[in-house]
This record gives C-alpha cells, sequence and structure tokens, in this order.
C-alpha cells in the first residue's frame, strides 16, 4: 500500500522543495521533539482508527471459529475452520462471488468511460457552463445511495415505474417486462444506478489527472499533425495513467463492496446477491454469528487481495509528467458540440432526482399510473411525513435528528482529529508518518461488512447497541481516512513561510501552528467537513445493523420501515417524499459549495 | 467513494482568495443547521408511572391507538408506548432476536408473527404466561389461533388477531368459465379459467414469507406437512416435502410459473402488487389477506378505482389442491409475547389482556382490516356489516393450517424460498427432493443459506 501513496503523496517528494528544505533535522534533540510532537497530533487519529477497525476484525477472526447462533446460544461450540471449509464449498458463496466480481468489472470498464469523457467535457467546456456541469455533477455524488436505489428501483418497477411505457418501441421492452425478475436485467437497473451514483466521483479524480497533461505536448502533437484520436491515445492517456491506475483502484474496491443498491432492489433475489449482502444475511438476518464472521472475514481477504494486485500494477509509472494545463481555443462548432454534450450529462445527472420528486407527489392512489409526472399534484406523501398526525411523521423526524445528529458529531471528532493528524504529516518529520498514512487507506477500503458483525456482538454486550455513540464510533471509521487524507493535501498548499515567520519570531512550532495556520486553514477544513458529512450521512449498512428503535435508527434506515396507507400498502409515495426531504440539504450544500467540493475530492489539483 | 484520491499536489494555493466568499457560504451553513438543530433537542421526557414498550409491526395505527386506550383504562398503572418493526416478517424477528439475545429489558410486550413464536419460547425470549391469563385471553378464540400460541403443550403467547386467506373473484370471470363459486373449486379449475379467458391469476410468487405461506397451503390442504416432527432436534428434523403431497403442490406451482397465467410481475409479486393486478383489466382470480377488501373501498372512494371493480368481486374459501379434499387456507396474525428479561412481567401481561380484550379486537379489525382471533369479535353488528364476508372469515381461521411450528421455521423457510423461487423453474419431478436435501444440509450446518 505505502508503493501506492509515497510518491505523489508525501511532502518530502520533489513537488514542494520548499517544504522538504525547511524541515531537514538540525539537531537532534529538535528533531526528538519533532516526533513527540507529531504523535502528539496524529496518535489520538490513529489509534481511533485502529481501534474501529483492528479490534473488529480481529474479533471476527475469533468468532469465525465456533458455531454460534444467537437464537440457541446453548450450542455454542469450538470448531476451528469448518465454517470456512462450509462456506467455500458452498456454491452460494462462489456464485455471490462471481456476481460481485461481474458487478465490479463492469462498472468500473463502464465509470472509466463515462467518467473520462465527463472529465474531458469539463475540462474542455464553453466557460459559463463549467460551474452548471460541475455543480450537476456533484448531486448523484452526494444524494444517499440508498434514495438513488429507489429512485431507480421505482423508475424500473413494474407496477409504478413508466421506464417501460417509454421504452416499449425497443425490441425486448415492453409493459410486461418485469426487470426484477431476471438475473440480467436486475444486474442492468443495479448496474446503471451505481454508474449513475458514482462516475461523478471517478470523473473529478479523472479531471484532476487530465489537468496533469502537459498542453504543450498535446499542442505540439496536434502541429505534428495527430488525429484527435491519436492525440488521445497517445498523448492524454499515457501521460494521466497514474490518476487513472488510482481512480481505477478506489472504484473497484468500492464497487466490490456494493450492498445498498441490491439490498434495495431485490434483496439478492434472481442470483444477484453480492458478497457483502451474504455477510449480513449470515450474521445478521440469519443470527448466524460464526458463518457471518467467516463470510466477513474472507471479504476482508480479497479486498486486501485486490488491493495487492492493483500496487503491483501501480508500480508500472508513478512519476507521471507535469506542465501548464493549456486551454485550447474552440471554434464555434467545436463550442456547439460540446455544449450539446454538456446538456446530455445535466440531463443524464438531474433525471433520476426528478424523477424520485414527480414520485413523491403522486397520490397513493395514482402512484402506479406509470407516468413520469403526477397526473394531479399532491401533498398527501409530505403530510404523511411532516405533518403532525402524518402516519409515519414520527417515524421520519425522529430518523432525520438521529441523522442529522449522528452525522454532525462524527464528523466534528472526525475533522478535529484529522486536522492534528493531517498537520503532523504535512509538516513534520516523526517516524511512523507512512504508517499513518497507510492505516488511513487501509481503514478506508475496509468492507463495512466486515466491521459490521463483531461490532455487532460487542455493542450488544456493553451496551452501545441502538445509541447515538454506537454509531458515531464506527461512522469514524468512514470519515476520519478521507478527513486525513484530504486535509493532508490542503495543508501542503499552504504558504508556509507565514509558520516559518512565527517560528523565527519566536513562536513555537505548537503556537505557530495555531496562531498562523489554523486560520488559512480554516477553508480546507470546511470542505473536508463537508464530504466527511456526506459520507456519514449516506451510511446504511450500519444503520441498519446497530440499531433497532427509533432511539438512534438514521434517515436511510428508516426509510425501510415505511409503510403504505394500510399494513399492505407500498409506501412508495412517502419513501419518495422522505427522500426528497433529505436530498434538498444535499443538493444546497452541493450547489453552495461545488468549488470547494471538487477541490477537496481531487485535491487541489483542479484550477477553476 | 469513500476516499478522495489524491492525484496531485501540485498548482496555486487559491486557499486565501477564496475566503471572504466562503465567509458567506460558512453563514448559509449556520442557518441551515439554525433550522434543523431543533429538531434534535426534542427529547422525551420520563415519569413515575412504568412505561412498558410494545414493538409492533407497522399497520394502519390501530396499535397506537388501542396502546393509548389501554394507558388511560390503567388509570395511571402503566403507560403503553409503541416502537415500530420492520415492514416483513423476517426482520421483525432479526429486530427482536437481536435485543432479546443481549437480554434487553426495554422489550415489554411484542406482536409476534406466530411462525417465531415456537423460536423464542425455546431459546428462553418470552416470559411464561401465568395460568389465569392463557385461560382468559384464549376464551372463545378460534383454534387456529390457540394453536398458534402453543409450545410443547403450553400457551407462551396470547393471541391477538388471525389472519387467513380466502379466494378472491371476479364474478364476471367465474361465470364466463360456468364456475359454481359457491361449491368449493380446485386450482386447476382456476388455472383453466384464466387461461382460457386470457386472464392473469393472482398469487404472491416473490421471493419472501409469503412463498413459503403459498407452499405450505398447497401441501398442508393435500394432507401433508412440511415438517413432521416439528418438537425434534436440527438435526432429526424430518421434512415431508419429497412426497406426494409436496409434488401436488410442486405441480400446481409450476403450472402457474410456466403456463404464463401467473402474469409478468409474478416473481417480484406480493400482496399489494397481487392486488393492483387483480383490480386490472387482467384480474380474474386471486388468494390473499382480507385487507384486499377494505383497501378496494378506500381506492372506490378516492376515485382511482371504478365503483364497477368493487361490485364484480366475490369470495369463496381457499382454492383445493385435490378435488373433494377440504383445503387448508394459510394462517397468520400477530400474537403478543410478554419480554423474559421485562422489568414489569406483571404490567405487560395486565396490558396484553387489555389490548386483546373482543372490544379492542373488533375495533382493530375495523380500523386495520385484520381479522379478530376472538369468535366474538364477529357477532360485533359494525364487523358484520364492514365485512361481509366475516363468516367466511370465521370458517376459513377454523379451517386453516398454521406454518410448521419449530425452532429452526426461519431456516426452513429461508431454504424453501430459495430453491421453490422462482416459481416459473420448479420441476414437480426434482423441485421436492432438491429443496428438502437442500434444508436438511442447512439444519446438519453443511450448506449455506
Amino acid at each position: 500500500m505505502t508503493a501506492a501513496t509515497v510518491p505523489a503523496r508525501t511532502p518530502d517528494t520533489p513537488e514542494e522543495p520548499r517544504a522538504a528544505g525547511h524541515h531537514k533535522p538540525k539537531a537532534s534533540d529538535r528533531a526528538k521533539s519533532e516526533a513527540r510532537l507529531g504523535w502528539y497530533l496524529a496518535g489520538p487519529a490513529f489509534v481511533v482508527m485502529l481501534a474501529v477497525t483492528a479490534y473488529p476484525i480481529l474479533q471476527a477472526v475469533y468468532d469465525s471459529l465456533f458455531r454460534y447462533q444467537l437464537t440457541a446460544p446453548d450450542d455454542r461450540a469450538f470448531i476451528g475452520l469448518r465454517n470456512y471449509w462450509v462456506i467455500l464449498r458452498d456454491p452460494v458463496w462462489w456464485s455471490d462471488f462471481w456476481t460481485t466480481i461481474l458487478i465490479t468489472v463492469v462498472t468500473v470498464i463502464i465509470e472509466l468511460v463515462i467518467g473520462f469523457a465527463l472529465a474531458l467535457i469539463m475540462h474542455r467546456a464553453v466557460r459559463g457552463l463549467k460551474g452548471l456541469l460541475r455543480t450537476v455533477i456533484l448531486v448523484p455524488y452526494g444524494i444517499i445511495t440508498v434514495v438513488s436505489a429507489f429512485a431507480w428501483f421505482y423508475a424500473f418497477d413494474i407496477t409504478s415505474g413508466y421506464v417501460n411505457h417509454w421504452f416499449d418501441w425497443v425490441p425486448g421492452i415492453s409493459p410486461d417486462l418485469n426487470w426484477f425478475a431476471e438475473r440480467g436485467t436486475s444486474l442492468f437497473v443495479i448496474i446503471a444506478s451505481e454508474v449513475w451514483k458514482t462516475t461523478p466521483f471517478i470523473s473529478l479524480l479523472l479531471l484532476a489527472g487530465l489537468a496533469q497533461v502537459p498542453g504543450d505536448l498535446e499542442e505540439a502533437a496536434e502541429v505534428d499533425g495527430a488525429s484527435a484520436w491519436q492525440r488521445l491515445s497517445r498523448v492524454i492517456i499515457p501521460n494521466m495513467k497514474a490518476a487513472i491506475m488510482v481512480a481505477v483502484l478506489f472504484r473497484a474496491l468500492d464497487a466490490f463492496r456494493i450492498f445498498d443498491n441490491v439490498f434495495i432492489m431485490t434483496k439478492g433475489a434472481n442470483g444477484t446477491e453480492v458478497l457483502s449482502l451474504l455477510a449480513y444475511r449470515q450474521s445478521i438476518s440469519q443470527l448466524q454469528i460464526g458463518l457471518g464472521a467467516a463470510v466477513s472475514v474472507l471479504l476482508f481477504l480479497c479486498v486486501v487481495l485486490i488491493c495487492f494486485i492493483a500496487i503491483k500494477l501501480f508500480r508500472v509509472d508513478l512519476a507521471g509528467a507535469r506542465g501548464v494545463l493549456m486551454r485550447a481555443a474552440l471554434t464555434a462548432r467545436q463550442r456547439f458540440w460540446w455544449t450539446v454534450i454538456a446538456i446530455v450529462v445535466l440531463v443524464f445527472a438531474l433525471f433520476p432526482v426528478a424523477s424520485i420528486i414527480a414520485t413523491s407527489f403522486k397520490s397513493s392512489s395514482e402512484i402506479n399510473s406509470g407516468t413520469f409526472l403526477p397526473p394531479h399534484w399532491s401533498t398527501e406523501n409530505y403530510k404523511q411525513i411532516l405533518s403532525s398526525g402524518g402516519s409515519a411523521q414520527t417515524l421520519f423526524l425522529s430518523a432525520l435528528r438521529n441523522s442529522v445528529g449522528i452525522s454532525l458529531i462524527s464528523t466534528f471528532i472526525a475533522v478535529v482529529l484529522a486536522t492534528l493528524a493531517a498537520y503532523a504529516i504535512a509538516r513534520l518529520d516523526f517516524p511512523g508518518k507512512r504508517l499513518i498514512l497507510t492505516t488511513a487507506l487501509g481503514v478506508s477500503i475496509f468492507p463495512v461488512v466486515s466491521i459490521v458483525t463483531p461490532l455487532f456482538n460487542l455493542w450488544r454486550n456493553i451496551g452501545l447497541y441502538d445509541t447515538w455513540l454506537g454509531l458515531i464510533i464506527p461512522y469514524l471509521s468512514l470519515t476520519l481516512p478521507i478527513s486525513i487524507w484530504t486535509l493532508a493535501a490542503f495543508f501542503r498548499q499552504i504558504p508556509w513561510e507565514l509558520e516559518q515567520a512565527a517560528e523565527v519570531d519566536g513562536a513555537t512550532p505548537w503556537q505557530a501552528f495555531r496562531k498562523a495556520i489554523v486560520p488559512l486553514a480554516a477553508p480546507g477544513v470546511f470542505t473536508t467537513a463537508l464530504i466527511a458529512f456526506f459520507i456519514a450521512w449516506n451510511d446504511f449498512v450500519y444503520g441498519i445493523s446497530l440499531t433497532s428503535t427509533d432511539r438512534a435508527r438514521p434517515v436511510p434506515a428508516a426509510l425501510a420501515f415505511f409503510t403504505g396507507a394500510s399494513y399492505f400498502d407500498q409506501p412508495t409515495g412517502a419513501i419518495s417524499a422522505a427522500a426528497v426531504v433529505v436530498t434538498v440539504p444535499v443538493v444546497i450544500l452541493v450547489v453552495l459549495f461545488q468549488r470547494q467540493i471538487v477541490s477537496g475530492l481531487t485535491q487541489g489539483a483542479v484550477k477553476g | 467513494m469513500r476516499i478522495g484520491g489524491e492525484v496531485a499536489s501540485r498548482g496555486v494555493v487559491r486557499v486565501q482568495r477564496r475566503q471572504s466568499r466562503a465567509g458567506r457560504r460558512w453563514l448559509a451553513v449556520a442557518v441551515t443547521l439554525g433550522v434543523v438543530a431543533p429538531l434534535a433537542a426534542c427529547a422525551s421526557t420520563g415519569s413515575g408511572v412504568p412505561t412498558l414498550d410494545w414493538y409492533i409491526n407497522p399497520d394502519n395505527g390501530g396499535q397506537a391507538k388501542i396502546a393509548q386506550q389501554c394507558t388511560e383504562a390503567s388509570g395511571g398503572k402503566y403507560k403503553v408506548v409503541t416502537q415500530l418493526l420492520p415492514r416483513d416478517a423476517a426482520s421483525q424477528r432479526e429486530q427482536l432476536a437481536r435485543r432479546l439475545a443481549a437480554h434487553d429489558s426495554s422489550i415489554d410486550l411484542m406482536s409476534l408473527d406466530p411462525v417465531f413464536v415456537a423460536e423464542q419460547a425455546e431459546a428462553g425470549f418470552l416470559a411464561p404466561v401465568p395460568d389465569d391469563v392463557a385461560k382468559a385471553t384464549t376464551q372463545d378464540v378460534a383454534q387456529g389461533a390457540i394453536d398458534s400460541a402453543t409450545w410443547r403443550g403450553k400457551i407462551v403467547a396470547i393471541p391477538f388477531w388471525s389472519n387467513t386467506q380466502l379466494l378472491w373473484y371476479r364474478k364476471s370471470v367465474a361465470k364466463a368459465a360456468g364456475l359454481d363459486m359457491s361449491k368449493p373449486v380446485t386450482w386447476d379449475q382456476l388455472i383453466d379459467a384464466a387461461k382460457k379467458q386470457n386472464k392473469y391469476l393472482a398469487v404472491q410468487g416473490i421471493k419472501a414469507e409469503s412463498l413459503t405461506v403459498w407452499i405450505n397451503a398447497l401441501i398442508e390442504s393435500a394432507g401433508g406437512h412440511i415438517i413432521t416432527n416439528p418438537e425434534a432436534p436440527a438435526t432429526d428434523t424430518k421434512l415431508g416435502l419429497d412426497t406426494p403431497e409436496g409434488k401436488a403442490a410442486a405441480t400446481i406451482m409450476s403450472m402457474i410459473g410456466t403456463s404464463g397465467v401467473g402474469g409478468p410481475g409474478l416473481p417480484s409479486e406480493d400482496e399489494p402488487a397481487s392486488l393492483t393486478l387483480f383490480q386490472g383489466d387482467k384480474g380474474s382470480f386471486m388468494v390473499n389477506w382480507p385487507f384486499v377488501w377494505t383497501s378496494t373501498q378506500t381506492a372506490v372512494q378516492s376515485k382511482a378505482l371504478d365503483q364497477s371493480v368493487l361490485d364484480d368481486i366475490g369470495w369463496a374459501e381457499y382454492p383445493q389442491t385435490t378435488e373433494g379434499k377440504q383445503a387448508r387456507p394459510p394462517y397468520g396474525g400477530i400474537n403478543l409475547g410478554i419480554g423474559a428479561f421485562s422489568k414489569h412481567t406483571d404490567l405487560a401481561f395486565e396490558a396484553a389482556e387489555c389490548i386483546v380484550s373482543p372490544e379492542h379486537q373488533a375495533q382493530y379489525f375495523m380500523s386495520d382490516g385484520n381479522p379478530a382471533a376472538s369468535l366474538k369479535a364477529y357477532d360485533d353488528p359494525k364487523v358484520q356489516k364492514a365485512y361481509p364476508m366475516y363468516a367466511l372469515i370465521r370458517k376459513s381461521l377454523e379451517d386453516a393450517a398454521p406454518r410448521p411450528k419449530s425452532p429452526f421455521y426461519n431456516q426452513v423457510s429461508t431454504g424453501l424460498q430459495q430453491t421453490w423461487y422462482p416459481v416459473s423453474r420448479i420441476d414437480p419431478d426434482k423441485t421436492p427432493r432438491t429443496s428438502s436435501d437442500f434444508i436438511t444440509a442447512v439444519l446438519r450446518g453443511d450448506r449455506l443459506l
């Protein structure tokens, strides 16, 4: 892992000679105090990261050696590796394994292609459209995965959906097509929603990479008569290999852990079950603690393996060339086409959102109208979740309260810890720096489901189950690593002369940090907080596994509890309305802070 | 997406320049938070009266209303507060079992699906029911309901409401097929009638508990049982799937699945989807719970459905698997369990007695469309007016066969759902055997579910 992260990232690379030059150890006591300060600052974050991941995984390894079902506690017995033996011989494991691989490979390929196109559009786009494009592209990124899954599900659903009516001219699609009855069509919708939701992220990473391509090289190639395609394949792509690799690795690890969409749309029916869902079903649904722990451990090993393979690939070339970004002047015709493409992107990015908004205004009697827009606009669903006396009001409002509270607190803790750690990483020389960065990366690729099983058990025993704290702690495993990475990058760009000056004036490193750097770093910290908040806000697995009442249940988990007007009625409308309510703040934040979020995600490489 | 990979760390810093603009945005965030924060401030306040937490399955608000009524009736002795469980039975079990395994004392009362009563009783999660309470709450109660609350010869839970499926039919379709619906009909007749008129038969083919409900009713109606020795330990459990009765059930399901008479929605069809199909132009026959009656009436009142559809709907007892053999309709409903770790089990039993009073059952029947377990509730004229098929429901409850009572019910049911789904792939010659082998291996711990 270290190999992947070090060349471009640590401050002592040649990219930042100032930083490297300034902090050569001058005297051994100076070096010692620096090392001590480094660990004071970064230590807490390091310990928390280890505690929220290393401990649960060790617990899982231990649990996996037992036969243990929660509803039959007296039957608990040590059985060695038998659970692994059962799993690895079982066709269910292998079919889930290959389904997961299939989804991962297909999504990553599609996202790479579309993401690259999007990056090119943003890179080239007509000036006026650029901000708009970036904002719009961030909307899917900010939306809760569960909400996006519902939006896609309702659009394709055979009773409430409109896709069949719209596309019945396409061969194979008719009003009678049940998308969720066959493996192929189910996977199509699952992959489509995953692509929609996560392509923005990959395209931003690629955009950052695109900015690394030396403009003069491209220009030279054009002068030499290279076609557009040749320029792309010979100049642009080779020059941004590193960016592509990073994007592919992160997305592949992420796609491999896919859970939310599958859970919402099919619950794994028709051969769509993935490994995370299998682990969830064994430990959380079947209450088979031993078997579930074994599946979690195996899933974790798979992720480590992918990482290992990817890092071997990384070794190829990480020293990408750099140069000044050049924006080619566009001819009128080009401008027209780029504008057209940009509009297509806008529609693609916003359509599912529009779709769920439209559904949320359908009355319960018109929910199956099969049209996109409601035949009659009705606020019935909003009354149900918001007005006093609405059947889902207590459910929704308490979930909203939990989500806001838990996400804010865990964001706050993560940002405080990460700020200290990132400062130490960006500014100080101390042994173990790489270890911390590597740990952060390791924690961020952890399959959430692997942590959930042991945590669930531990929380039950110490009384943290179904409490705010019981969610805040595991949320740190999601928010802390990215906060450390993002902030470390921000901090490297701060003009450190200020700190130097303060130190020359006699300030200690701590005073220099507090007085000179903190005010300058605030915007970066704020951006990090936003991104961390989105991630905590998006969580579903912890939410459904570690809560059971409205005392701590967050919104994404609560959506699954909605009911229609009577027990058997579909809660389509209420879920859509709730989805809109929780999406609006995200969209507002995205619109207000798109520039900061983009630079946070791509860490300063995108110029505006 | 959880990590923003840092690709390059170059470029001119614009941090400072952005500061003033960011300032305004800070304000916007502060405003947003100001709107949301008050929500976080509402926390519940405690009082001296003991609070009983009642974990309920989602409904139309009827249980919450009863909770309130019983709180008032107790005269300050206790306060019943409802806590919502998830929608489907399997997730309800998950939530409860998880908390009970942790010896959670906050679970006083639970609305339990009868199929999980055995598991909870066996695990020691249910407080023993005092004899006087058991006696008082099983008087004039349908036998099926009493059976569902019994484990190893003892009443372990308190019957609250009972559910059973009826055969709902479109009078026009039955008439065109020349079926005499006043006499029992068979599945074969229904399939034929629907097919000839190019209509769809509404059944629950989704991979969920309702599929087990269907399989069980078919096998029981043929005279068989899914589990033949329900009280045996997991490794000795004997299954009655690979039998002539199992084959009869598989034959009917396979016919519906492969002939297209189930409609394209079959693989994802649950109870509400069945109703939508039945109300539509291609509706013919449907097996479903009585909630469909209230639901259809509401739809007509809100003008979403034509009155003529309602007028066209008739009802009869569940179809027969074998001609001439009394059908055993599905049994469902809710029993009240008292948490073994509750701090107020005595008060909880008092509250339970209040909740299941025949008046409350009748009231709940009316408000939520869930039939009463108490036979007395059917004498209520308001019930008789709202449910013209009340007598049929009562009869169906008496004929109904519960799903297997077993501490391993969940494994058996999930195993069935994995091997009998999709309905179109059922092979009457193979499916009963493969599912029997599979479930046996699961119970022995040799296979993953």
